[in-house]
């Protein structure tokens, strides 16, 4: 089966199938797992955190690579299947890459917020589209909570200009304040949202 | 600033509002770790695009199966390596103890802590032993010497 071929349904017990075959030592089967869990630990995990594409390139590379070097450890979670194991190692790149470039002392902080949030439950043999869509609303759900409790000028700030896109005049107009001003507006903005929704980029 | 009745910024602040417009205005890929590659994380979490399909998956997954590969044939390597070595050190184990409690055969040592004057009247064991009793007096002569240095330095 070639990347991005999708011949069959993706099941249970396809997926344990394959991953069983991969310990074993099938590269088939293997190369089947990494195609179908790429795109959602790349869109829907690791670009949500890092922002960078470059970054969020590299990262996944590194989580396949270090999934294909731990497979013999992996033990098949009844129920969820490979994802959440999947999904732990990327995290763990995530801070990784974060930790080399930030002195900051409060990295493992951070960290631990990151993993302390709940994953959305994924059961085994769930679709790509399934888990990255699960994975997003589950973040987008965190992030409406984060923004709601910014106050009205930062949060407007950040759906203007982040969301919207909207030209840096068009934002301050609407805020009725200077450009100069809005850029350290939507810089405090910024800065109170990573403190309430946590940040690991 | 204080007209916006937005607190007055610092020069950080200043500096680092200015280079999040700018980033945001490049709209190209943002440095990572910067407030501008957290706006990035932002949108994509709200807005996802084809993000992955825009990049080369089939060479990416290539590179991460030969890397992958190689970690985990020498992490094997390296098992094994411990494991014949944890084999070596239990076999070393029963030697090592055989050897220390080997009886009245093992060599007698050299060492000699008496008055030297002793050594002098003991007869030669055979010839083969000269040197071993050579080795003996000088080094009780030696013990002699430094022990009669420390005497007069006490005087």
């Amino acid at each position: 089966m070639g990347l991005g071929d999708s011949s069959g349904e993706w099941d249970v017990a396809r997926e344990r199938a394959l991953s069983t075959r991969a310990i074993a030592g099938d590269a088939r089967a293997l190369r089947e797992l990494l195609d179908h869990f790429a795109r959602p630990l790349h869109d829907a995990i690791i670009l949500p955190r890092v922002g960078s594409r470059a970054d969020a390139g590299e990262i996944l590379e590194d989580t396949l690579s270090r999934a294909v070097s731990l497979l013999a450890d992996f033990r098949w979670d009844e129920g969820r299947g490979m994802w959440p194991w999947l999904r732990r190692i990327a995290i763990h790149r995530i801070v990784d890459g974060a930790r080399r470039r930030s002195a900051e002392r409060r990295m493992n902080e951070r960290y631990e917020a990151e993993v302390a949030v709940l994953p959305p439950r994924i059961e085994a043999g769930a679709e790509a589209e399934m888990i990255e869509a699960e994975e997003l609303r589950s973040r987008e759900v965190r992030l409406r909570a984060a923004l709601e409790a910014l106050n009205e000028r930062y949060r407007r700030a950040i759906e203007l200009r982040i969301f919207e896109e909207q030209s840096r005049e068009v934002c301050a107009d609407a805020l009725g304040v200077t450009v100069p001003t809005f850029d350290v507006v939507l810089h405090r903005a910024l800065a109170a949202l990573k403190k309430s929704f946590g940040d690991i980029t | 600033m204080s007209h916006d009745d937005e607190p007055e910024a610092t020069e950080e602040e200043l500096r680092a509002a200015a280079d999040l417009a700018r980033a945001l205005d490049a709209k190209g890929d943002p440095a990572p770790g910067s407030d501008a590659a957290f706006a990035a994380a932002l949108r994509a979490t709200r807005k996802p695009g084809p993000e992955l399909l825009a990049m080369d998956r089939e060479r990416v997954i290539d590179r991460a199966i030969v890397r992958g590969s190689s970690v985990a044939r020498s992490r094997v390597r390296t098992r094994w390596l411990a494991a014949a070595a944890a084999v070596l050190l239990a076999a070393s184990i029963p030697i090592g103890w055989a050897l220390s409690n080997a009886g009245p055969d093992a060599p007698a040592s050299l060492s000699f802590g008496g008055p030297t004057d002793a050594i002098f009247s003991a007869p030669f064991p055979d010839e083969q032993r000269a040197s071993e009793r050579m080795d003996r007096i000088a080094s009780t002569r030696a013990h002699d010497y430094f022990a009669a240095i420390a005497a007069a330095g006490a005087r």
